[in-house]
């Protein structure tokens, strides 16, 4: 008899959804670019994502980028086993998710909770996610 | 990473088959959990802003990074670093470990 491993799925539960707002609000405030934030399911490894598109990786690199986000998030308080900067990927705007993103849920700059859950975006499948802003 | 996941195949012995399934994954963050090691990072990450940072760099790649041929020099000097500097470098730490 085949052994069969039942997989529980990661929720996305509301305070990383709060904590994810709030990271981009204080990114905004610290006018840190973020054209395209959101919360992304990857089941391969069960597990969340915070997805931000930046400009600045073109400019700056990915070490200074990841070092604004941590700055914001220290300053916000956050604790690592909460949000760690170790659940956030910064994808440059050319990426093919941040462009797909920008052309298939368009939102404009301001901060959005847009769930989008088994649907196909530019014939990639995505599982679950909650967008925040996608305004490349 | 994978040297150091290696170490727990031992000789006469059947290793578990999610183990040997997962060691084919090309995935940072999923080789370091089999590997035992996250506990010992993430106290490391905790204190040292600069392996945070080039840490977390270093999960953006992919083996489907070998294609991009848009990412800039700056980039991949700052993932070279993370990688292999010898301050915060996560190679450095690795070879203590395999």
């Amino acid at each position: 008899m085949a052994e069969e491993t039942l997989v529980i799925k990661e929720p996305l539960t509301n305070e990383m959804i709060e904590l994810g707002a709030q990271l981009v609000q204080k990114l905004d405030e610290m006018q840190v670019p973020i054209p395209v934030a959101m919360w992304l399911f990857d089941s391969e490894i069960n597990a969340w994502h915070l997805i931000l598109g930046s400009p600045q990786l073109a400019t700056i690199g990915p070490l200074g980028v990841y070092g604004q986000i941590r700055r914001a998030l220290e300053t916000l308080g956050v604790s690592r086993e909460t949000l760690s900067l170790q659940m956030i990927r910064a994808l440059a705007m050319n990426h093919w998710l941040v462009k797909k993103l920008s052309a298939t849920v368009p939102t404009g700059p301001g901060l959005f909770r847009i769930r989008f859950t088994k649907d196909i975006m530019a014939g990639h499948i995505v599982d679950d996610a909650l967008i925040y802003r996608s305004a490349a | 990473m994978k040297a150091c996941i290696a170490k727990q195949f031992l000789a006469h012995d059947v290793p578990e088959k999610k183990l040997v399934n997962s060691f084919y994954t090309h995935r940072l963050d999923e080789l370091l959990t089999i590997s035992g090691l996250k506990p010992e990072l993430d106290e490391r990450l905790k204190a040292d802003t600069l392996l945070d940072d080039g840490w977390t760099t270093i999960l953006g790649w992919s083996e489907s990074a070998r294609y991009d041929v848009g990412i800039t020099e700056m980039s991949a000097r700052q993932m070279h670093a993370a990688v292999s500097g010898a301050d915060s470098g996560i190679l450095p730490w690795l070879k203590k470990h395999w």
